[in-house]
């Protein structure tokens, strides 16, 4: 089972999920008290991953898990109260099982990542558990012989064949068992299941063998069973200390096999990812694809018949349903942004703590969705952001308080969208980037000369530069000059671009803005010369023909609003076809509306994005490329780079001309 | 049919500009017609532009023009080796080259390859990998990673991008070939 790849990624990506359930049901727990609720999600979170855990025989986590569980059953009990030591400890196990996943995740065999942190949680778990720790290193199936009074019960649950159709669930009773003590075996007996082809599957076939470790009487354990006695064939035996090597492993699961490491143990490789989808998502969409077959079919019956007017008909009918099965099958990689936010309250808590500050963070748009393979790749350069804000953004308690600010800083993560794009902020309310430290930090690094003119944007700017850091202190959390540069490359491999705004004293926003989807998108087609272009039709706002001559600036009159225009032919020193009509597109991109002047106009096209791979990732202008209907590559315009490569240029020669201008004045005035 | 020895490597050969020229067999992918081609605005010389691989789109690397020759002539024997780049940070990255005409598939063992001279191939010579004597010519064998090495090729392409005013006709190429 463990060296089949699928199973693996699975259980990694379960117990992720549940860690992240486990978090933040701990962090509701310590805001707002003890409720049951809270504490049955932490607990159900870690028995889940110790059962998949054990399935795949990883007594690293299960041994783990199991004390921790322990801990926690005892806190559901309300046998001990569920403290902020208590609390932080727990917090402090999800960390270490986080690590211990993390490290599933590179191997099939994972080693303790962490021998020394594991000891320190395991002899902290065990001061809850009132035992000393003597079976730290043991596994958990060793029974614990120093408690007084426990006796171990082997009982037997055959239920009766209509036991589910009653509403009966065998689960609910094992469960039910564990909160009278320990559970140290469950073996299923499937004995009475019949061939598949018999099987009813609403009938109760399977048995199970527990071993009960227990203060309770025999008639305690037997009342649970009271519902589903009648019927049943139910036997509660006490079970002798001294047997304890415990019931044999389960026939159908061989733990040799299990602990041999899989033959090809190759990291590195391709890794397998996985999305999950809604059901009601994935039957649309087959929905879809049966009334395509559907019209397929009819379409070669009219051509039969020749038939031709039904065949266009049809014709326009498949068109649709591809369409739509392209929107549908997309959505499917869409996931919620949520996803990684629900990361964050965990990661907030951890950094304020450690910094010693006091953080507020609020959360909104979480269901703004977003391609999944990009959220993953957003995760990193949020985390960083976040963690930046916290350690130089927000100040310390007694600076806010003189500043006369709330001693809690507020962090707020908040998703939306915006035609055709998403936009993630990442706001704080602390003391705001000090532009002359940026600036006097640049200059030392040589990154800009000290009489470099630069407005607010390409001051912040600067902070992106590789091994840019304006931190006194370098902590542990940031400061290292590694990082924001990091953060922007990856956002931009991404397609997105990120964007600063920042008011002394007042606070720092840092604004993500990212395509929806990374796979297909619809887009305008244009000609130049020869060659062809496709523009995001998102971006396109309406498209003019020019008749009258232009003037020699770039701007051109759209009912009475001066409009900017870029000259494509210019810019990509194409030959640009003589006497054609020119063809002036309009775009929007952010704030800035601009035209596109273009040969000629072809029309709407769905374009499927290809990468222009490594060599012409750093092209600007370029955004990917697309295949035509005849076979060629049309590329794809990123509007955005192109319209901020002009600005540069221009204000780089009106600069120049400036200069020179002076030069000649000043020449004339020494004459 | 016997096993070819170990020592013994295999070479397609191939001509350009009325040169005849040798690359290991091993990181070729396919050959192919010479295809429609989309230029890439602001390209230095040497990329021709992109085509498309079934769906793949695929830069097209013009060498004759990467060794300072002048742009390779397209005629209908014009074909375009496939290759698949094996470094690290772009792993599985095919790029095409232009070449006049296709030859032949050649085992040569290793003694029968000479060392590369220190001049007189003209061209920069880390990127010549040796030379094989064949019926009494010179092959010149090419280094295909560092005449194909990407990171030095994605520089060259960003460093004309940026300047297009600089950069009318392939004297900029050489130039930043030679620095």
């Amino acid at each position: 089972m463990i060296d089949n790849p699928a199973a693996h990624h699975a259980l990694v990506e379960e117990s992720r999920e549940l860690l992240d359930a486990m978090d933040a049901a701990l962090l509701a727990l310590e805001k707002g008290g003890r409720d049951t609720e809270h504490i049955n999600a932490v607990f159900r979170a870690a028995h889940t991953i110790k059962g998949s855990a054990g399935l795949f025989g990883l007594a690293l986590i299960v041994d783990f898990t199991h004390i921790a569980e322990s801990v926690l059953v005892r806190v559901r009990n309300g046998e001990i109260p569920l403290d902020p030591d208590l609390l932080s400890l727990l917090f402090d196990c999800g960390a270490y099982l986080r690590d211990l996943i993390d490290a599933l995740a590179e191997s099939t065999h994972p080693t303790d990542p962490d021998a020394a942190q594991r000891a320190t949680l395991i002899a902290g778990l065990h001061t809850y558990l009132g035992g000393p720790p003597a079976s730290v290193a043991t596994t958990s199936e060793t029974p614990r012989n120093d408690e007084g009074g426990a006796q171990r019960w082997s009982i037997h649950l055959g239920f009766y064949a209509d036991a589910l159709r009653d509403g009966m669930d065998p689960l609910s009773f094992i469960q039910y068992l564990e909160r009278l003590g320990d559970l140290h075996d469950i073996r299923t007996d499937i004995s009475r299941l019949p061939a598949l082809a018999d099987l009813d599957p609403e009938s109760c076939y399977l048995q199970f063998d527990l071993l009960l470790e227990t203060q309770a009487t025999r008639e305690e354990i037997a009342s649970t069973f009271e519902f589903v006695a009648e019927g049943s064939d139910i036997r509660i035996e006490p079970a002798a200390l001294q047997a304890s090597p415990v019931l044999p492993p389960p026939g159908e699961i061989h733990l040799a096999d299990i602990d041999r490491p899989p033959a090809t143990e190759r990291r590195g490789g391709l890794r397998q990812t996985m999305v999950k989808v809604e059901a009601r998502k994935l039957d649309e969409l087959i929905d879809t694809v049966g009334e395509l077959v559907i019209a397929a079919a009819s379409g070669r019956m009219f051509v039969g018949k020749k038939q031709f007017d039904a065949v266009h008909e049809v014709m326009g009918e498949i068109e649709k349903l591809v369409e739509q099965i392209r929107n549908k099958s997309l959505n499917l990689r869409m996931t919620p942004i949520g996803d990684i936010f629900q990361r964050f309250p965990r990661i907030v808590r951890d950094v304020a703590k450690d910094l010693g500050k006091k953080i507020e963070l609020s959360i909104s748009g979480a269901d703004a969705e977003l391609d999944k393979s990009m959220i993953e790749k957003l995760a990193d350069p949020l985390l960083h952001i976040v963690r930046n804000a916290i350690d130089h953004g927000i100040e310390p308690v007694e600076q806010r308080l003189d500043a006369g600010k709330s001693p809690e800083g507020r962090l707020r993560l908040h998703a939306y969208q915006d035609s055709g794009s998403i936009v993630i902020e990442v706001s704080d309310d602390g003391r705001g980037l000090n532009q002359a430290r940026i600036r006097a930090k640049a200059i030392e690094n040589g990154l800009i000369n000290a009489d470099a003119m630069l407005d607010d944007q390409a001051t912040f700017a600067l902070i992106f530069q590789p091994g840019f850091s304006t931190a006194e202190v370098v902590s542990d959390l940031s400061g290292r000059g590694v990082g924001m540069d990091v953060v922007r490359r990856n956002i931009e491999q991404l397609r997105g671009e990120i964007e600063i705004e920042s008011v002394p004293g007042h606070g720092t926003t840092f604004r993500i803005r990212l395509p929806l989807t990374l796979a297909i998108i619809d887009c305008f087609q244009v000609a130049v010369g020869n060659a062809n272009f496709a523009i995001p039709l998102e971006l396109v706002v309406e498209c003019i023909e020019l008749e009258e001559a232009l003037e020699d600036y770039r701007i051109v009159n759209l009912r009475g609003e001066p409009l900017p225009y870029i000259t494509l032919a210019d810019i990509f020193h194409i030959a640009p076809q003589p006497a054609a009509i020119r063809c002036m597109v309009v775009v929007q991109s952010g704030r800035q509306r601009a035209g596109i002047l273009v040969d000629r106009l072809v029309g709407k096209l769905q374009a499927v994005i290809k990468p222009l791979g490594y060599l012409l990732q750093g092209v600007r202008g370029l955004g990917g490329a697309t295949i035509l209907g005849d076979g060629k590559v049309a590329l794809i315009l990123d509007v955005p780079a192109l319209l901020d490569l002009t600005t540069r240029q221009e204000a780089n020669q009106v600069l120049e001309a400036e200069i020179s201008n002076t030069a000649t004045h000043k020449t004339s005035m020494q004459s | 049919m016997t096993a070819v020895e170990s020592t013994s490597r295999r070479y397609l050969t191939f001509s350009l500009h009325k040169e005849i020229f040798a690359v290991p067999v091993a990181p070729i992918r396919e050959i192919i017609e010479y295809p429609g081609v989309t230029e890439i605005p602001l390209a230095p010389e040497f990329l021709r532009g992109v085509i498309n691989l079934r769906g793949s789109v695929v830069p097209l690397i013009d060498i004759a023009a990467r060794f300072g020759r002048g742009a390779a002539e397209i005629t209908w024997r014009t074909c375009v080796i496939i290759f698949e780049t094996t470094q690290e940070d772009s792993l599985g990255q095919l790029l095409g080259i232009v070449v006049d005409t296709v030859h032949e598939v050649l085992d040569v063992p290793a003694e029968q390859i000479e060392p590369r001279p220190e001049f007189g191939t003209l061209m920069r010579t880390e990127f010549v990998d040796g030379m094989i004597k064949r019926n009494g010519k010179f092959i010149i064998v090419l280094d295909i990673d560092k005449v194909l090495n990407p990171q030095e090729l994605k520089r060259l392409i960003e460093a004309s991008e940026q300047r297009p005013e600089a950069c009318p006709e392939g004297e900029a190429i050489t130039e930043v070939q030679d620095a």
